[in-house]
Order: C-alpha cells, then structure tokens, then sequence
C-alpha cells in the first residue's frame, strides 16, 4: 500500500491498522457500558471522557496511514509524509487540552465540596447500589485498551509512527486510570466524599503530563527541529549517527537532519561558496517575493560513493 | 514480543487491598454527613413545597419516616430557602411536585421515582431531593419507596 516503506514495515502498519480498528471497536462498547454506569461520579465522568476521547488517536493513525501513501501532486509536491506530524500534534491537543479540562473539574467538585451522590438501581430483580456498577464497567473498560496497548507499542516503535506509540501509551497506561477511578468510587462507598475528585485529579495529572509532551514533540517536529526520541522530547541518537556519517563523505559540509513523519530527511550544506546571494535570488525570482526565497537544495537519490547503498 | 505485564507487584497487593475493602463494604454506602443515623429512630425534618403535600408525596414521606422509625416534621418555605437548608443539613428531604430535571439538580441529589408529575403538558418523572452525597440515605430512602414509580 505504501511505496515509501519495505514490505517488513508495511507488514507491521497494515496489523497495527487492524489492531486500531479492534481499538475502535473495543471503545465504543466500553463508552456505552461507561456511559450506562456513569451516574453522577466525576472520577466515572474523568474515565469516561478520557475514554470517549482516546479514539482520536486510532481514527487519526487510521486517517494518516490512509494519506501518507498518496503520491505527491502538482497541489501537494513534496507528498504527504508530514500528515502523520500533522494527526500527531491534533492527538497531542486533544490529550492536552482533555487533561487540563479534567484537572479544572476536579478542582472544582473539591473547592466546591461537591459530593457525588450515587443512588441504587434494581437489575434483574437485584438491588444494587450504582457504586459496584460503577466498579464492574471501571475494571471492564481497563482490560481490553491495556491488551492492545501492550500490542501496539512494538508495531509503533518498529515503525517510528508517534500517533501509534502515544495511543499504545496512553492504553496501557489505561490501569492506572480504572484503578484510581475504582478507589475513588470505593472511597465514596465509605463516606469519603472528597476520595473520587482527588482520584480523577490524579488521573487528569497524568493526562495533562503526557499531552505536554507530546505537544513538545510535535511542536518541535513541525519546526523542523531535530528528530525526536518517541517517547521523549530528547533528540533521537541517529541524527548523531547519521550526522557524521554523512560529514565524513562530505568533509567541511554541514548535515541537519529534521524528520517528515516517520522520514527522516538530511541537508548538507556547503560552507562556503553555496550560499545563495541576493542578487542571484532576485534573478530567480524577479520580483517583491525575492526575499522569500532563502535555500535552494539539491536532493540526492543516492550517495556519490559507495553506489547502491539502500536507505535504511 | 515482550511478555504482557498488567501491573507491578506493589500494585497487585494494592489491587488485593482494594478487593477486601469492596468485601467490608458489601452491605452499603456510607453518609459523609451521617444523615441516615441522625434520622433513624429520630425525627426526619421534610421541606414541604406545597401544602399541604399531594397524595403521592404524602405517601412517600409516610414509607420513608416508617422504614426510618422517625417521627415527620413538616417545615414550609419558599424553594430557594428549603434547598439552601437541605444543602445545609438543616433539614433531611424536599418533597412536592418535584421533577427529575427540576433546575436544583446540580445542588441536591434525586431520589428514584415516585410516581409521574405532568408540567405544562410535559409528563416527568417526580422524585425527591435529598442533601447531596449522602448515599446511605438515598439508598435507605429508595428501598422505602420502591415501586411507587411504577
């Protein structure tokens, strides 16, 4: 499906493609069951919201997968690698701005004393109070996000895809929500009332944690910074490893190397004598636009020496 | 691939804590503000709405101070005084003409219905409002009235 990608990569996209579309699946039931339980328990609320909200990252890995292979066009000339930095930075808003929403909530049912009131429910003839309901969907909504999170993220490091790896992330890190939520209810059952939006404030830390960083991540890959570790915002160490790689073929020259979704690309830059003056611009482009233009670049298919290396 | 991990051992022994205190509380929850054993064998102060109290609502109040073995004190105002003292304590339960998505919602907490109330030819459910976060009570409350929303 991609002609950009070895067939080994493409492999692991198209499964990581399936397991995104279980995810989906497996979250809709999960918001349904949550949904049915949910009362008026803001931990619930919390968990239920960061659920509703974590099909983004499947739907834009799904989308991103769908439009990087595109062939570029007169419109688009350099492709469509860039839409997975494009789904990255809208998945890291998303988790983001649903953390801080979370934190606000919290804060406020606790500055407020707002104490969660959850009533019985008669199922099948059982009363039961809505409080182990809640429980049950909690530890339901854990078990499926944390399977395919755990499956997902060697498929994301193996392809280098962020959206992936953020969402196999914040699945397998769905535990630690359904647990907090889980003692935030149990500390109601006991009259703590204060128990579950501490419980959905803590959850809501995490949120917000992860969604700051992959901001950063994905800010700085749209700047056209440094590749950057999955995970982290350090600099990946194969722009060391290829930086001198490439300055020992070109003694003298500059290499800087930025990443076009899961791409790498490299420049290397002549120090002396290649840059690009004034007057020879405004030949180019003989107009008010002439300031515009500040680099051309010649792109190379293949290395001078040693022919016939492939990319790796 | 690596092996799936779910949680680290500390956690297990929390997970296992957590499951003995599910046990412990099996039977129901607890009032923050202990108003269910304020009332029981006591008085249950009820903020009447309208007065004098309909049949249904009068019926419940009836079911609820008698499961509750506690004498009913009637206290009159205009609503925004009777939900301020609900929200306060000062008095147990509102009652009269109340529906299930009455404007207070966000202040007080709704019992399960007692029947049906028709508003400007909208039917609804009718309920009863309790003090917020006072579970316990809420629980005791809708086994005393069970069934009367049928």
């Amino acid at each position: 499906m991609n002609p950009d990608v070895p067939d080994e990569i493409d492999r692991k996209l198209r499964r990581a493609a399936k397991l995104e579309w279980w995810s989906i699946f497996w979250l809709l039931t999960i918001i349904a069951v949550m949904y049915f339980a949910m009362g008026s328990s803001q931990a619930m609320k919390s968990a239920w919201i960061e659920d509703s909200l974590s099909l983004f990252p499947p739907v834009l890995f799904l989308l991103a997968r769908k439009f990087e292979a595109k062939p570029a066009t007169d419109k688009y000339p350099f492709g469509f690698h860039r839409v997975g930095s494009l789904a990255f930075l809208l998945a890291a808003g998303v988790l983001t701005a649903m953390g801080g929403f979370l934190l606000y909530e919290a804060a406020r049912a606790l500055v407020m004393q707002d104490h969660p009131t959850i009533g019985n429910v008669t199922i099948f003839g059982w009363d039961v109070w809505l409080g182990w309901l809640m429980v049950a969907a909690l530890v339901y909504s854990v078990i499926p996000p944390v399977i395919l999170g755990h499956m997902k993220k060697p498929l994301a490091q193996a392809t280098s895809d962020k959206i992936l790896y953020t969402d196999a992330d914040m699945n397998a890190a769905d535990w630690k929500t359904g647990l907090a939520g889980i003692a935030g209810i149990i500390g109601i059952s006991f009259g703590f009332w204060w128990a579950d939006a501490v419980a959905a404030g803590l959850i809501s830390f995490d949120i917000l944690r992860d969604g700051l960083r992959n901001l950063r991540i994905a800010v700085a890959e749209l700047l056209d910074g440094a590749p950057r570790e999955l995970a982290s915002a350090d600099i990946h160490p194969i722009v060391e490893r290829l930086s001198t790689g490439l300055q020992q073929r070109f003694p003298g020259h500059d290499v800087q190397v930025r990443e076009t979704g899961r791409f790498l690309r490299a420049n290397v830059i002549s120090p002396k004598g290649g840059e690009l003056q004034d007057n020879e611009a405004s030949r180019l482009v003989s107009d008010d636009h002439a300031w515009r233009l500040v680099a051309v670049g010649r792109q190379m298919r293949e290395l001078p020496e040693r022919e016939g290396e492939e990319r790796g | 691939m690596r092996s799936i991990q779910i949680a680290p051992p500390s956690l297990r022994a929390l997970i296992a804590a957590l499951a003995l205190a599910m046990l412990a509380a099996c039977k129901v929850p607890a009032d923050p503000e202990g108003t269910t054993v304020e009332v029981t064998g006591d008085l249950l102060k009820v903020g009447a709405l309208t007065t004098p109290l309909d049949t249904t609502d009068a019926e419940a109040v009836r079911r609820i101070s008698e499961a509750m073995q506690a004498q009913t004190e009637l206290v009159t105002g205009d609503p925004h005084s009777l939900f301020t003292q609900l929200e306060e304590g000062a008095i147990h339960l509102v009652a009269g003409r109340i529906p299930a998505n009455t404007p207070f919602s966000a202040d007080v907490g709704l019992s399960a219905p007692i029947g049906r109330i028709q508003l400007a030819g909208e039917s609804e459910d009718r309920v009863l409002a309790i003090r917020k976060g006072e579970n316990r009570f809420l629980v005791t409350l809708n086994r005393a009235i069970e069934g009367m929303g049928n």
